[in-house]
């Protein structure tokens, strides 16, 4: 028997313990492979072997531990290690958030490389890749790592690979790496997760003209090899058989002829948007994921079997098309069996133009382009990816030998290359900054994350520093408990991505060690946080004129949840002095001034945010500016002096250094503030600093107001912020919190008049509390 | 006359040409290759069974294309690395998947 074609026709492969796709035919029972994905998580971990703890080794050339494998100095690693007697020994992981690490193990089952592949990921983003070639030992298998990603931190260049499982037909319980070549050696357990190493969801879709076909029966034609098996091989398991655990979205179905326009064909525009409209899993993101349209013909006419049309957009590769009334709906006129050669010829064409998809190139263009590794031309291959009509002796000679499958370069780069070159939609967006989803299991399905704009559409003004929200909301039926400090930017992953740019990683310049504290989220209630964009370590992110896509992944209840992306336009400026104030504003220390609130020892900055509020008064900017340098003197603020000296320093204190104290002032913050925003209005400043910014900033405002003695005046600052956020449509329970706090500012009678309080009210930054928002 | 369909397939990366028959140019153009279909243009063009029919490259240079089918037939250029052209002549149409 063939062990490359062993059976299969299940849905759900992986709920039992053997699945017949995946099973060797053995005697007297059926070996279970051990290839598969395997992966080493904290937010998932699966049953390990038991192992006794044990300290590192005590070796003196390594008397601390060695560096982890993938570089993370960050982590407080401990893994499992060989033991000198052979055995299993380790110690338990505390990994950082969004810590793990996968491994694809293909020694065996259906057309297996005898390759191994690993990738880590640290906060979502694919930190390393690394590929070795496999042979098989006497315990298991072992080679040289031949590809790496980011190799400077990654310093081995061999693995040895074994694995545990409870007997040769049950499947394995883990995978036990050991790194070497360079470096100390080091150990990884991996918990055996799927026997496919990548996930993939299929939409298809057809039009009532087209004869979609999505299975074959592989003996129908008289023209096969002499031994394939007779079976009904369905699209879903050739991709199953390439390694992909497959599903269908469950969208599948009709797409009126309508969207072809006049003429009933098909062009490439008219797919896309047929694509936007029926594929239930669109959106502009990239994900495994795909949607397989079947029509009658293209604009192009007979001519065009199928194409991959989705070049069009930031996120390329995730529709394809097969015209199934094109030449491919014609055998040749000896053909012993027409009906059954066009049958073939609509299947192999949807396997085709899916290969596209994956970032498969044709047979004979494999040396073209940017090839992911170096790649030689397979003409004469028999894979899904190469004309039958073009090989020598022409598509009998191609099906007489074909066994429905990808050569073995092609399998390579669908199970190992790194995943940006090969998920749909992925394309250029990856090219410079990975966000790879380490797991389709660690999707949370229960919670929605949004990224948003506190305005009706989300543009910005030029220079206007850009706040956001972000908004997690149980979408589940039970009470959730989530981690206080989720949404907070240190544990956030904002990737931003302007259009035709690559893609950044927006860090932010502070992150806070805060001990989390559970909260209770309720069924469809939500946790808010504001998302200060604008600047970040990287610098100013979102600056320049133009379109961005913001995503944004969070770590919720042990998973991963992803937003939907969302799309800003910064505008070009509005006039020369824009132009001209922008070369000083974009530095690091405004940004600094901005996020921080306001600054004492950055003088320069505090100079460009004057320059802003006086030369540009009626801007978005001028309010994030006045904030600024209102801040510092509403309330009391310790600087650091240090006494200018020749001789070496060797403390603060021997160098006579001091911490001064200014006392607060609040009436020069107040007239700042009046200053700004006296062109502009309460509800623009609301807008521009975020709904939960502009609480903040105002309620420290009424806060030193208060400590100044102004009780009444902090009272009124309050009451004038529930007004503001109430007229802009927050959630009534948080103006309420806001109406409240009002109450608690009891003492003397305000100093100040009605007008000034009010100008304060616009502009004023103040403290944070959750949930809050919209 | 015969009739040929002319298609620019692999290696065409949006260079000007020109396809001239009998020394007049009937076809001017800029072809670009879709790689996954691997297909630019075509363009199709009637010529006597004598005629002579030229591919003119941006440089002026000019490779003459062989015609062997009578009546109709459809000819697939492709653009090597080293520039030259590489010529498929068939009777009956292309197809691109």
């Amino acid at each position: 028997m063939n062990a490359n074609f062993s059976d299969e026709n299940d849905d759900s492969p992986d709920e039992t313990n053997v699945d017949a796709l995946d099973a060797i035919p053995g005697f007297p029972f059926p070996i279970s492979p051990a290839s598969g994905l395997y992966t080493y998580s904290a937010l998932l971990s699966g049953p390990l072997p038991p192992a006794p703890v044990r300290e590192w080794p005590r070796n003196p050339q390594h008397p601390v531990p060695p560096d982890p494998p993938f570089g993370h100095a960050d982590a407080e690693w401990s893994g499992a290690e060989w033991a000198d007697d052979g055995n299993v020994v380790g110690g338990a992981a505390v990994l950082p958030l969004f810590r793990s690490e996968d491994l694809r193990l293909d020694v065996d089952g259906n057309f297996a490389q005898m390759t191994a592949s690993g990738t880590a990921y640290s906060r979502l983003t694919a930190r390393n890749h690394w590929i070795a070639s496999l042979t098989a030992t006497s315990t298991g298998w072992s080679g040289d790592i031949w590809y790496k990603d980011n190799a400077p931190s990654f310093p081995y260049t061999r693995v040895t690979i074994r694995v545990v499982r409870p007997s040769f037909w049950r499947r394995p319980t883990a995978a036990i790496v050991r790194f070497s070549g360079a470096g100390a050696p080091f150990t990884r357990v991996y918990a055996w997760t799927s026997a496919r190493f990548r996930s993939v969801e299929f939409e298809y879709d057809t039009t009532p003209d087209a004869n979609q076909v999505i299975s074959v029966d592989t003996h129908d034609h008289p023209n096969r090899p002499a031994g394939i098996r007779d079976e009904v091989l369905t699209i879903d398991t050739v991709y199953r058989r390439a390694g992909f655990d497959v599903r269908n979205s469950g969208g599948s179905g009709s797409v009126p002829v309508s969207g072809a326009g006049a003429n009933g064909t098909w062009s490439d525009a008219e797919m896309h948007d047929a694509m936007q409209t029926y594929w239930s899993r669109f959106s502009n993101a990239p994900k495994w994921s795909m949607w397989v349209f079947s029509a009658a013909l293209h604009d192009m006419g007979e001519s065009l079997g199928g194409i991959m049309f989705d070049d069009i957009g930031p996120n390329h590769r995730q529709g394809t098309a097969i015209f199934t009334e094109a030449f491919i709906s014609v055998a040749p006129s000896a053909d012993p069996a027409p009906a059954a050669w066009v049958r073939r010829m609509r299947f192999w064409t949807t396997a085709h133009e899916m290969g596209h998809a994956f970032n498969l190139a044709h047979s004979w263009q494999k040396s073209l382009g940017t090839a992911w590794i170096p790649l030689v031309d397979e003409p004469e291959a028999r894979s899904f990816m190469n004309y039958p009509y073009a090989v020598s002796g022409g598509e009998a000679a191609f099906f007489a030998t074909f066994d429905y499958r990808f050569s073995n370069a092609e399998l390579l780069f669908l199970r190992h290359a790194p995943a940006r070159f090969v998920q749909m939609g992925n394309a250029n967006w990856f090219d410079n900054h990975g966000f790879e989803s380490p797991d389709a299991a660690l999707q949370a399905a229960e919670y929605r994350l949004e990224v948003r704009a506190n305005r009706e559409r989300a543009e910005f003004e030029f220079l206007e520093p850009v706040v956001l929200e972000v908004k997690l909301t149980n979408e589940g039926r039970d009470p959730k408990i989530v981690d206080s400090t989720t949404l907070d930017s240190a544990g956030l992953v904002v990737i931003i991505k302007p259009d035709g740019k690559p893609a950044r990683q927006w860090i932010p310049y502070a992150t806070a060690c805060v001990e989390p504290r559970a909260e209770v989220l309720e069924p469809g209630l939500s946790s808010y946080e504001s998302l200060p964009l604008f600047a970040g370590l990287n610098g100013w992110d979102v600056a320049e004129p133009g379109v961005y896509d913001v995503h944004v992944a969070a770590a919720v209840d042990g998973a991963i949840v992803f937003s939907t992306p969302l799309r800003l336009r910064i505008a070009a400026p509005q006039n020369a002095e824009e132009e001209r104030l922008a070369g000083e504003f974009f530095t690091e220390d405004v940004g600094r001034a901005l996020t921080f609130s306001g600054t004492v020892a950055l003088v320069d900055a505090n100079e460009t945010l004057r320059k802003t509020v006086d030369r540009l008064p009626s801007s978005a900017a001028a309010v994030h500016a006045a904030v600024a340098l209102a801040q510092p003197l509403a309330r009391d603020f310790k600087s650091l002096t240090i006494p200018e000296t020749d001789v070496p320093m060797t403390s603060v204190a021997d160098a006579d250094g001091s911490v001064a104290l200014r006392r607060a002032k609040p009436d020069q913050a107040l007239s700042v503030m009046s200053t700004a925003t006296s062109a502009s209005s309460v509800d623009a400043a609301a807008e521009t600093l975020g709904h939960i910014g502009f609480r903040r900033e105002v309620e420290q405002f009424a806060v030193a107001l208060s400590d100044a003695g102004d009780s009444a005046g902090a009272a009124s600052l309050q009451t004038d912020l529930a007004k503001v956020l109430s007229d802009r449509g927050v959630l009534p329970r948080v103006v309420d919190e806001v109406a409240e706090k009002a109450g608690t500012f009891a003492g003397p009678k305000s100093k100040r008049s009605a007008s000034t309080k009010s100008a304060g009210a616009t502009s004023a930054r103040g403290g944070r509390t959750k949930p809050a928002g919209k | 006359m015969s009739i040929l369909h002319v298609e620019f397939q692999e290696g065409w990366t949006g260079e000007p040409v020109a396809l001239v028959v009998n020394g007049e140019v009937r076809f001017h153009g800029s072809p670009r290759t879709r790689t996954q279909i691997g297909f630019a243009e075509s363009v199709t063009v009637e010529a006597d069974e004598a005629a002579v029919l030229e591919l003119e490259g941006p440089e002026g240079t000019r490779t003459e294309l062989p015609v062997h089918e009578p009546g109709e037939a459809w000819l697939g250029l492709s653009r090597e690395d080293d520039g030259s052209i590489r010529v498929i002549e068939q009777s009956t149409p292309f197809g691109y998947v």
